[in-house]
């Protein structure tokens, strides 16, 4: 760790905690609707919801929407006050893989009830639902929608660059989601809101933009580089301009491994770490299965028969002792998993020619690769979920590789087809969990998903320019079965014996797939 | 609070937000700032910030002729962090410890003069002091990164004569305020089972069994544990219960080699179990 420049080291609590149980229902029902609700810790018999403004200081729950009306109905908590002026109220004693309904404010006729605040809890140990399937939704970089120009003199620091975007995206999934079950899980693969991840753009860009979703599933984020603020940064020399010639503050920039150096760039306010840690309540005692990781910043769920990993790539990865600490519990997580199907996900991509993030160069990227993938190979990992590229690119079944991308070799690295060629994971190539040719479970689908708010266009780069222009081995990372410049969202669907990922574009229509069978 | 943000803001202000941060060059900035130097000659600040600009560059001699210039202009204590920082750069221990000893004067409850001031320590090859100054400062956090204690024990860990009491008490420290976590408890079970005490091992390998304990890898590893301390049988046990589960779990590589690792130390558990057997019967009457 870099001992000599943590100045901000003390701040106040991150790191919720959540104890309200069962209380006494008594106050009036809520008047004035608050203006983010979402699911957190949901496992096989527990729950939390929390939420920020309205006047509601409880939750109730209830297997029957029309329980909730009863007036003495006696299944409520208190909403615990959280930092960030959030509250959150833990439901108890739940029945695994059931449907149950909850309100904000007090049971009885006049009810503030909503249909979307449903959840479901997941059955116990390694089962599936009792609708065979576990659906997960999953948006990176999904941020745009607080995202504005830069400041001057690269922009006017206010007109939005990608308005409505994000919602095409959401609206995309909708309607490929019409006629299917409601999402059990939501995945975020960080940058979910631009440009320096503060509160205020959590609101603008996540929470006003999925509140349908977020009331009925439980949101799984992992850190990105925009939830972390920013850092003066000499941008000039990326445009070809001497040192020091063109330095601005710019979000997404920062690089250090402590939360406490978060910055948001607005020069009148005294940060206290990343509002990241502040909205989400995140399971780092193991409280939904997994190992204990001691820290919001990575951790593990099970739902159901699925095992989900949120790893660090951007604090806990830059620092040496603070990543190999995360691969050892990585490495203790993993050990201890009997799932049929093991999910992880993290910001920067091991494998990726996107613009302005190529896993040859970015160092955050070559670390994730050199240290992790390994273990995602030796511990049965099956697929892993980034963000960071604005675009959708996806892997063979692969595993064996951490170099550069020079050194990717379809035969060495990847599960081929009867022809010699990469396997596709489609029809009669999909892929087996255990891989003919090792008879291990050694192989790994890496998917970047960062297009769920904006997506790269081809705009070959002049001499000397390297940012914000597309390189000329743009997209081309030879590791990726496929790679698209396109917005869309991934569904992921995992039944007891298949595991399939759907990436979702704008329209509804399903651009690409993959299952692995077991 | 407000204190802690006063403090912070002071410090801001002072001393750690030039205009310049993180990635513009630091030959610009220190360009940049000699300007500025000789249109305000008697500002301390230019000089504190430029030598600390000096001191990152590893520019120790300049780094430390503009701090004791900045001293002379100012309040000699502000400026002893930075003092202190490039005296440990350069190797000087001792005029870095009294330069942080100083400044935690001034400011005792200053993490990173503290994590400085425990590095000096350890390098001085003083582990109480080390011990000492780094749990001042984790008890100044309210949620550190795991990685910060496994850090901190790494550093005194080899310091003789109490290095590795100490770097148990810094991972215990961070379960006691984490929980217990496989991340810093297998380091300690580690040190444990280098300095011979594998019950010592044992009973910290018991913590994690509400996480772990059902995982084969567990098993192995008090199997392993257990054989170490001569309790041979209960060893076995162990190992057998961890190969058994291993034959109905899907294979991985992992899985592979911890099975590999069962039947070697089930061959060495037999020769163990032996070598018990011989020491009884050369025991008996």
């Amino acid at each position: 760790m870099d001992f000599g420049r943590r100045w901000l080291g003390m701040r106040g609590a991150i790191g919720a905690s959540w104890i309200g149980l069962a209380s006494l229902c008594g106050s009036v029902a809520a008047a004035e609707a608050p203006e983010r609700v979402f699911l957190q810790l949901v496992t096989p018999t527990t729950a939390v919801v929390k939420w920020r403004g309205g006047d509601a200081d409880q939750a109730c729950w209830a297997k029957k929407l029309s329980d909730l009306r009863k007036r003495n109905w006696p299944h409520c908590a208190s909403g615990v006050s959280t930092e960030g002026g959030h509250l959150e109220a833990g439901f108890s004693s739940l029945a695994p893989d059931h449907d149950y309904y909850y309100i904000l404010g007090a049971p009885g006729p006049d009810a503030a009830t909503d249909v979307q605040q449903r959840f479901r809890t997941p059955p116990p140990n390694n089962k599936s639902p009792k609708d065979g399937n576990v659906h997960i939704w999953i948006v990176g970089d999904s941020g745009t929608a607080t995202e504005t120009q830069l400041r001057p003199p690269l922009g006017d620091g206010v007109s939005p660059t990608h308005p409505g975007e994000a919602i095409e995206v959401k609206e995309g999934f909708l309607a490929y989601n019409a006629d299917k079950e409601p999402v059990d899980l939501f995945v975020l693969l960080g940058d979910n809101a631009y440009i320096e991840g503060r509160d205020s753009q959590w609101q603008g860009a996540f929470f006003e933009i999925y509140p349908e979703i977020i009331k009925g599933a439980p949101v799984l984020p992992t850190i990105g580089n925009h939830e972390m603020g920013g850092a003066d940064f000499d941008i000039g020399v990326l445009f070809g301009f001497p040192p020091g010639a063109l330095i601005t503050f710019l979000g997404g920039t920062s690089d250090s491994a402590d939360p406490f150096s978060y910055d948001d760039g607005d020069p009148s306010t005294v940060d206290d770490g990343p509002p990241y840690l502040t909205i989400f309540s995140l399971p780092s005692g193991g409280e939904s299965g997994g190992v204990a990781s001691g820290t919001e910043q990575y951790y593990a769920v099970d739902y159901g028969n699925v095992h989900l990993v949120s790893l660090d790539s951007q604090l806990s990865n830059r620092d040496p002792v603070q990543r190999q600490a995360m691969a050892d519990w990585l490495v203790a997580d993993l050990s201890a998993n009997v799932r049929d199907w093991t999910i992880v996900f993290f910001h920067h991509p091991p494998y990726s020619k996107g613009e302005n993030h190529d896993s040859d160069q970015e160092q955050a990227e070559i670390d994730m690769r050199e240290v992790f993938t390994p273990i995602f190979d030796a511990y049965g990992v099956d697929v892993v979920y980034n963000g960071h590229s604005h675009s959708y690119e996806r892997s063979y079944y692969m595993g064996g590789h951490t170099g550069l991308s020079t050194t990717f070799d379809l035969a060495t690295h990847a599960e081929l087809n009867a022809s010699g060629a990469g396997a596709s994971g489609q029809g009669s190539e999909a892929y087996p969990q255990i891989s003919a040719t090792s008879g291990a479970d050694d192989k790994v689908v890496y998917t970047v998903a960062g297009s769920s708010g904006k997506a790269d266009e081809l705009d070959p780069c002049n001499p000397g320019e390297v940012l914000g222009c597309t390189p000329a081995d743009w997209l081309q990372h030879p590791a990726h079965y496929l790679s698209l410049p396109e917005k869309g969202s991934v569904v992921l669907d995992a039944t007891a014996t298949s595991l399939t990922s759907r990436f979702i574009d704008v329209d509804g229509a399903v651009v690409d797939s993959f299952t692995i069978t077991r | 609070m407000r204190l802690h943000r006063v403090f912070v803001l002071l410090l801001v202000v002072l001393a750690i937000a030039p205009a310049v941060r993180a990635h513009p060059s630091a030959a610009h900035r220190i360009e940049l700032l000699t300007r500025e130097i000789e249109a305000s000659p008697d500002d301390p600040m230019l000089y504190l910030r430029r030598g600390q600009a000096y001191s990152n560059e590893g520019m120790l001699d300049r780094a430390l002729a503009d701090l004791r210039r900045a001293e002379s202009l100012g309040d000699p204590a502000l400026v002893a962090y930075e003092v202190g920082v490039a005296l440990y750069r350069r190797g000087d221990l001792p005029g870095a410890r009294a330069a942080f000893d100083r400044f935690l004067e001034r400011f005792p409850q200053h993490p990173p003069a503290l994590e400085y001031r425990a590095r000096v320590a350890r390098d001085a090859g003083d582990a109480a002091s080390a011990l000492a100054d780094f749990e001042a400062y984790f008890a100044l956090q309210e949620d550190p990164n795991p990685g910060d204690y496994l850090s901190a024990a790494r550093l005194v860990q080899d310091i003789e004569g109490g290095g590795a009491e100490a770097a148990l008490r810094v991972l215990d420290r961070g379960m006691a305020k984490l929980g217990v976590i496989p991340q810093l408890q297998q380091p300690a079970i580690a040190i444990e089972r280098a300095r011979g005490r594998p019950a010592a091992a044992i009973a910290r390998l018991e913590t994690l069994a509400p996480q772990m304990g059902g995982s084969p890898d567990w098993k192995v590893e008090m199997g392993e544990l257990l054989l170490a301390s001569g309790r041979v049988e209960e060893a076995r046990a162990r190992l057998g219960e961890a190969g058994a589960q291993l034959e109905g779990l899907r294979v991985t590589a992992a899985r592979r080699t911890l099975a590999e690792r069962v039947e070697s130390l089930l061959a060495a558990s037999l020769r163990g179990r032996s070598d018990v057997d011989r020491r009884g019967s050369e025991d008996a009457p």
